[in-house]
């Protein structure tokens, strides 16, 4: 029976907090594989300006290439629209028994506000990422209650961060992969 | 006293006739001697003369008549306790060696596959300064190796609530900030498949590390005789 994690993110861009979170999952909830989805706009961030999804799907595969169980799907992208996740989880349920819905800690309280949430929960496991620093539960209500929070390693890497630095002319040395560093360069990224 | 504490324990009764269920198909002596020597292999794998573990035995207060010679072992002192109140177990047996040491392991004693050097590096797992669990987990989820380096009630809590389900578990433990070591597919022998499981581990050469000829012939003894439950 295949178990996987379907990860979704703006990926701007990946980071090595992102690929460290991915593992500890992956081995925490014994998933065959991580599934990273980049959004084309997260219904989160519509306001928000990212850069191209082709740069950040080049670059997710670029740091995604060598790990035989992490991998990356441009089913969100190739739609064209806002990135719903039920949308999404219907689409790979087709293909895969059992998802774990892996979400950033605080999506777990603002869950009551996405598109068909209960549909979600009958579809996949919700899977909260905690860290140490996370703040308290803010409330709990049932979608708290579904999901598993999973306690992951503390590194406290921020896309923001990464793409401030750059703007500023900073290292991202050790914040990003090599390969993904190098891409940034290349294609002059967050340089605007 | 040592810094690492290990607990093995039964779950259930297994040597008194009157209340020990059957494994599968075995008969009620068979299955006792399954029982007692899938625990006595751990006895044997633990009690060495260079140890750096306290070790606490425990059998079910109903077993406390029934203890057979194979169980009477020098310096060995059992704990007898009602394994059928976890939360008493938990909270009020172990309640001062969990706090005295700094890193604890309970181990189910159907668990077949793990000595002392084994268990020496589940302990170095914990052996950090964060809050951290380790847990071993059988194909099926079902825990049992549950380590822990900082006592707390809630967490046992869980651990019972979720009858030792891994994923059950997990979704009960969302306030802890316990960072999680995972070891997974250990072998528990609970039903016929993993019966045949323990055959197939035990015909490696790689199983003298964890049971010896001498228990390999207990075993074979009950290989040879549920033969027909093997294949």
């Amino acid at each position: 029976m295949s178990k996987v994690g379907l990860f979704g993110g703006t990926f701007d861009p990946i980071h090595h907090g992102h690929l460290i979170t991915a593992q500890s999952v992956k081995e925490l909830r014994t998933l065959d594989k991580i599934i990273f989805v980049p959004a084309f706009i997260s219904p989160h961030k519509q306001h928000e300006k990212a850069s191209s999804a082709e740069h950040r799907l080049n670059m997710l595969r670029l740091a995604l290439n060598d790990i035989p169980f992490f991998e990356c799907s441009d089913f969100e992208i190739k739609q064209h629209t806002i990135s719903y996740t039920i949308d999404t989880l219907r689409e790979f349920k087709k293909y895969f028994d059992e998802i774990d819905l892996i979400i950033g800690y605080d999506n777990i309280f603002k869950f009551h506000t996405w598109k068909e949430p209960n549909e979600i929960l009958k579809l996949a496991n919700v899977i909260v990422l905690k860290r140490k620093s996370s703040h308290p539960l803010d409330f709990v209500d049932k979608y708290v209650e579904a999901a598993t929070f999973v306690q992951t390693r503390g590194i406290e890497i921020s896309a923001t961060d990464i793409r401030n630095r750059v703007h500023q002319g900073l290292p991202i040395h050790y914040l990003v992969p090599k390969i993904v560093e190098n891409y940034i360069y290349e294609h002059k990224l967050y340089k605007a | 006293m040592h810094n690492n504490a290990a607990y093995i324990i039964p779950f259930a009764s297994f040597l008194n006739p009157e209340i020990l269920n059957a494994f599968e198909n075995f008969t009620l002596e068979d299955s006792k001697f399954l029982k007692s020597s899938l625990y006595l292999n751990l006895v044997e794998n633990f009690l060495t003369e260079e140890n750096k573990t306290d070790y606490y035995f425990v059998l079910d207060e109903c077993d406390r008549d029934f203890i057979t010679d194979d169980f009477k072992i020098e310096k060995l002192n059992f704990h007898f306790a009602d394994l059928k109140n976890q939360n008493l177990l938990f909270e009020n047996l172990f309640f001062k060696e969990f706090n005295t040491h700094k890193n604890n392991i309970i181990l189910s004693s159907d668990l077949i596959g793990i000595n002392r050097i084994e268990l020496d590096k589940y302990f170095n797992l914990l052996n950090i300064d964060d809050e951290s669990l380790l847990i071993g987990k059988s194909k099926e989820g079902v825990i049992g190796v549950f380590g822990f380096n900082s006592y707390s009630v809630d967490i046992f809590n869980c651990l019972v609530k979720s009858d030792f389900n891994y994923n059950a578990f997990l979704s009960c433990i969302k306030t802890f900030n316990h960072f999680i070591h995972t070891l997974n597919d250990i072998l528990l022998i609970k039903n016929i498949e993993h019966f045949k499981q323990l055959y197939i581990e035990l015909s490696q050469k790689k199983s003298m590390e964890y049971c010896s000829q001498q228990m390999h012939e207990k075993f074979t003894h009950l290989f040879i005789e549920y033969k027909e439950l093997l294949k």
